[in-house]
């Protein structure tokens, strides 16, 4: 039944995510601060988005989530119809990532994430699934795919694989056979490895040749189809060890100095000179790199304070998936918090220089509408499964 | 319908993503630590070393002045117009990208364009879309030049095998029969460059201010490459006019104002030249106390000759510093932190600028029956009773303030046969003549109290003691002195007499009383501020030691041969004589301070030595020099002022000069004086090269001088002289 229960409503979470949101808008508004009088509306946008958020949030968390095992069929395609759409619209750095509207520009990589899980868990969770069967198995695989080539063909390779362990926790706890997940995910490690093997001793590129690079005896391999150059590059920085300041590796390089030069305390609000001086390059300052801004302005104290709102949220989460009163409910709280954990790491480690540098935004923070509201919908599904769930 | 059950396993996989979280947060989390914690200070280095600059900053130079506290060298400010390339980074019109494109084509033909900036704006606003004609009218030089440059410039970048293109020019054609057409349509929708901004601002400015643009397009290109965070100055030395119409017109452009750089100017230009010196910019400082600390030095003045060289250290004071905060693009953020520079201490000379320009003119005036060309020389005057320096003027002199700012000026000085910027009054290495035969006189009467009473003949047949015929000066105008006593030797200048007393005595006495003058030794105008005085036994100028033969000696005794003298220390010489002998050494600086808020302090007046001398013998000598300006047999009579009495020495020192292919022998016309004589005030030395004897050349000169001098005094009060 549609509704809201007051009673079984839990505080925590919402306010845990109203503070993440404020925490949001006050550092978007300091990512763009350069000067007293100088502020993009970004911070306007952010919070607009996070209002329109918070209603769809209240709307999801009414809506009875039990409906939504009939509704998947119907959103899922729709969304794999938005990511074959988004290759109509004009490349953007070369990349289709985006539709746009009047007003807004519309990811749809981002809504098909959410989607996909939700179209998993009410696949797995119909009554009547065997789950020891390989016709289960190859169809949820499908169900997996379809969406990771169409956003990696996009291309955006992290944004579609960062959905494969939230899928993972479903197959994991819907009791497919280990044995064949474990062995797709061997086949899969193993072909990370031979790649990045490849990548790293690949004979440069004609056009990136020059005198400089002086010609060794050392035996290079034939260059990586269908990879696109930057990814390589990407992948060749977080490989080597020395730090290539003037290209790639710049911006690994800001990030970890904007975040060390913190220290414990910070700098203070809007004094975050990393940014402000444009070190941290203004462009990815709101997005994929507000939790540089916020380490550098408050700290190794705001940073901790941050992953500690993190940590209850997601931990309200998982006691969701723990109470739920059905398989759905379980399966779609499990691969919803695991998909927001794996944003919240990649992307904070990214910053630190743990992992290589890629576009995946953080959860509530970064700037961006689609992602946004994806998310508050996603939470607010949560909320009402925990609102359905069973009394002990 | 299968009912399927809840499975240990599925409960199992919320725990396994509960921990896997957990364990992930706490990876970040000590990761943050390490990071934030422990590499803090890490981390911090590397966001000083790429936001943080520091500059140097000159101190504002401290000044000089007489001892009437008239101020003989200034600081005042040079206003320049200063342009801030870091708010010139926003795109602007096209016109700055057509200006770009018309400098890098200019600096590779070789000679401005045929168009004028009103011409390209115009063209810009009426039709953008047509090209523009550069040049029209090349010669086949400029055509070849502009080709291989041409070629240069679109010359393949590393690694690539396509020529480059440049925007507005077809690499096929880069010109048109003798023509080069820029087709500005192309430069349209160009994004603009700093360098193309600032070089349109300076268009702009130069169009308002009507003043020609002097900064070439390279040297904007250079200074945003290598000292991007520093105003760039455009134009310095503006004058009123053009300060009041910038702030009328040029003031509301963005990114430029007016600063102020401290210049250095010499109010009495010529006059002091010699002994101020000058200031060029000073080197870039590569001392290991700098070395990293500074990445820009915003270099200030540093005294290059004079009493600028000398005291340098004082009067540039102590640097100041500034520490900018840049942008990731290199541009200049924000200043945080600056520590001012504390201006240099001033110097407060014992000259006189009223008696140094009445020694100048004195010098430099030519005589009626002088050929009027420049006059080289130089005069001393000291304050007989302690030394201090009066007037120390050297001819022919240099305009310092134009020697600063004229390379041109520069060339020609150091071309210049006559050696302007050579300061004889301190450097001059002269024979000093007659005016040496006072202190062989002194040498005798020492030795022999009755030297002054005996007499000795001049006759135009006398031999010295190795039998080498010497003469007197008189003998070539044909005639003898006769018999001479020492006073009438000194009077009338003979030389037999010296010869005959320096033989009697030898050597040795002469060269002691010389050495207890002050001759062959250092004067030490210039010591060492605030500490206690010391007289180096530097060798200057040349007193011999021994005398080879008899008639070294005789040459000696008449101040010829190998002994040479500087003006100065003939004035010395001269003092000690006036006041009784006591030697002074030369006083020049009156009172100094190193900081400008403190009061000055003192240089004492400091006695070398007291001569030892009989004060009669003085006497005798004293009345001769008497003689030479009084007696109306005298050699100097020439230089009589009034009634005031003047004692003096002239000197006509033979030298020879090279001109052209053979040698002539010339005369340097000396005349050492001192006066009032009963209370001397004023010990004067005085030399003009190439003169025709002490009497004739310096005697008028010295009558100017002294009638001058005393007016100025108020001891000449109501009388013209």
């Amino acid at each position: 039944m549609n509704g809201i229960a007051p009673k079984r409503i839990d505080w925590v979470m919402i306010s845990t995510l109203i503070l993440l949101l404020i925490i949001s808008t006050l550092f978007i508004y300091s990512a763009q601060f350069q000067a007293i009088g100088s502020v993009g509306s970004t911070w306007q946008r952010q919070l607009t988005f996070s209002l329109v958020g918070l209603v769809l949030y209240w709307v999801a968390a009414w809506f009875d989530y039990r409906k939504l095992i009939r509704l998947a069929p119907w959103i899922y395609p729709s969304t794999l119809l938005l990511l074959l759409l988004v290759f109509l619209f004009p490349a953007v750095n070369g990349a289709h990532r985006w539709i746009a509207l009047p007003g807004f520009t519309l990811q749809p990589s981002e809504l098909a994430k959410p989607a996909t899980l939700l179209m998993l868990a009410a696949y797995l969770a119909a009554p009547d699934r065997d789950h020891t069967t390989h016709r289960t198995f190859l169809i949820s695989a499908a169900i997996l795919l379809c969406p990771l080539l169409l956003i990696a063909l996009e291309p955006d390779l992290s944004s579609a694989l960062v959905i494969v362990p939230a899928a993972l926790a479903i197959f994991l706890y819907a009791d497919i056979k280990r044995k064949w997940i474990l062995s797709a995910i061997g086949t899969l490690l193993l072909a990370a490895t031979l790649l990045c093997g490849w990548i790293k001793y690949e004979a440069p590129l004609p056009s990136t040749a020059d005198a400089q690079n002086v010609p060794t005896s050392q035996w290079k391999l034939p260059p990586v189809p269908l990879l696109e150059p930057y990814q390589k590059e990407r992948i060749r920085v977080f490989l080597s060890d020395e730090v290539d300041t003037a290209d790639a590796g710049w911006n690994k390089l800001q990030a970890q100095v904007a975040v060390g030069s913190g220290g414990f305390r910070g700098k203070g609000y809007l004094q975050g000179s990393q940014n402000i001086l444009g070190f941290l390059p203004r462009t990815v300052a709101p997005t994929d790199f507000i939790f540089c801004v916020i380490a550098e302005e408050m700290g190794f104290i705001g940073s901790l304070s941050i992953l500690l709102l993190y940590t209850l949220l997601l931990g309200r989460c998982l006691r969701t998936a723990w109470r739920a009163p059905d398989e759905f409910g379980r399966m779609v709280a499990l691969g919803i918090s695991t998909l927001l954990f794996c944003h919240i790491f990649i992307n904070i480690a990214m910053t630190i220089g743990l992992l290589p540098i890629t576009g995946l935004p953080l959860p509530l923070m970064s700037y961006g509408g689609s992602f946004m509201i994806s998310t508050l919908v996603a939470l607010g599904i949560i909320q009402s499964i925990y609102q359905r769930r069973r009394i002990r | 319908m299968k009912v399927r059950q809840t499975h240990t396993s599925s409960q199992l996989t919320i725990w396994i993503v509960l921990v896997a979280m957990l364990a992930g947060f706490t990876l970040l989390g000590r990761e943050l630590w390490q990071l934030q914690v422990k590499e803090q200070d890490g981390f911090e280095a590397l966001f000083r070393n790429q936001s943080l600059r520091r500059v140097r900053l000159p101190a504002v130079r401290g000044k000089i002045f007489d001892r009437h506290d008239r101020c003989l060298a200034d600081s005042t400010p040079n206003y320049s117009i200063a342009i801030y390339t870091h708010e010139l980074r926003a795109p602007r019109s096209a016109v700055a990208n057509v200006l770009e494109q018309l400098h890098e084509i200019w600096s590779r033909v070789g000679r401005p364009p045929n168009l004028t900036y009103s011409q390209i704006k115009q063209h810009m606003q009426q039709n953008p879309d047509k090209p523009l004609t550069l040049y029209h009218d090349l010669t086949d030089a400029e055509i070849k030049r502009w080709r291989t440059a041409f070629e240069e410039w679109t010359s393949p970048a590393p690694g690539s095998f396509r020529r480059q293109k440049i925007a507005g020019l077809n690499l096929g054609r880069p010109l048109e029969g003798r023509t080069i057409v820029l087709q500005t349509k192309a430069l349209q929708n160009r994004r603009t460059s700093t360098a193309a901004n600032t070089l349109e601002l300076i268009y702009q400015i130069s169009e308002r201010l009507n003043k020609p643009r002097v900064i070439r397009f390279q040297q904007i290109k250079d200074h945003i490459f290598a000292r991007r965070p520093l105003p760039l100055i455009a134009w310095d030395n503006l004058s009123e006019q053009e300060l009041a119409r910038w702030a009328d017109r040029c003031s509301m452009l963005p990114g430029n104002d007016i600063v102020c750089i401290p210049a250095r100017t010499y109010p009495f230009s010529e006059q002091t030249a010699h002994l101020l010196g000058y200031t060029m910019q000073a080197d870039a400082d590569n001392s290991p106390a700098e070395a990293g600390r500074v990445h820009y030095d915003l270099r200030g003045l540093k005294g290059r000759k004079g009493l600028e060289n000398i005291y340098d250290d004082l009067l540039t004071g102590s640097y100041g510093y500034q520490l900018l905060q840049i942008d990731a693009a290199g541009f200049h953020h924000n200043t945080l932190q600056t520590t001012p520079p504390v201006a240099g201490g001033d110097l407060k000379l014992t000259l006189d600028a009223e008696i140094q320009r009445i020694a100048t003119e004195a010098l430099t005036t030519p005589l009626p029956n002088e050929k009027s060309q420049p006059i080289r020389g130089a005069v001393v005057v000291l304050d007989a009773t302690n030394g201090d320096v009066l007037a120390l003027v050297s001819a022919p002199t240099f305009d310092p303030n134009r020697y600063m700012n004229s390379t041109r000026y520069r060339q020609q000085l150091l071309t210049d046969s006559t050696a302007r910027t050579f300061h004889r009054a301190i450097y001059g290495q002269y024979p000093p003549g007659s005016t040496f035969k006072p202190i062989t006189a002194l040498s005798a009467l020492k030795q022999n109290s009755n030297a002054a009473t005996e007499t000795h003949h001049c006759h135009r047949t006398y031999r010295n003691s190795s039998g080498r015929p010497m003469r007197c000066w008189i003998h070539s105008q044909g005639g003898a002195h006769g018999p001479t006593t020492l006073q009438t030797a000194l009077m009338q200048s003979c030389n037999i007499h010296m010869y005959e007393i320096a033989q009697a005595i030898g050597y040795e006495p002469i060269y002691q009383t010389a050495r207890a003058f002050g001759l062959g030794q250092y004067a030490g105008l210039f010591p060492a501020l605030d500490v206690p005085p010391t007289q180096p036994d530097v060798r200057y100028g040349n007193l011999p030691t021994t005398a080879d033969n008899p008639t070294d000696l005789c040459n000696l005794s008449i101040g010829q041969g190998k002994l040479l003298t500087s003006p100065l220390q003939m004035a010395m010489v001269t003092a000690a004589i006036a006041n009784g002998g006591t030697l002074y050494r030369p006083r020049l600086i009156k009172e100094f301070r190193s900081q400008t808020d403190q009061p000055f302090r003192p240089n004492p007046t400091w006695p070398i030595r007291r001569i030892d001398l009989d004060i009669n013998h003085l006497e005798q000598v004293r009345q001769g020099m008497r003689d030479v300006v009084m007696h109306r047999n005298g050699t100097a009579q020439s230089a009589q002022v009034g009634s005031i009495p003047i004692a003096g020495k002239t000197g006509s020192a033979q030298y020879r000069e090279k001109v052209g292919d053979t040698v002539e022998d010339r005369v340097h016309a000396w005349m050492i004086s001192y006066a009032p004589y009963d209370f001397p005030r004023y010990a004067i030395a005085m030399i003009v090269e190439n003169g025709i004897s002490g009497g004739q050349t310096i005697g008028p000169r010295l009558a100017k001088l002294y009638r001058e001098l005393f007016q100025y005094d108020g001891t000449l009060i109501g009388e013209n002289g």
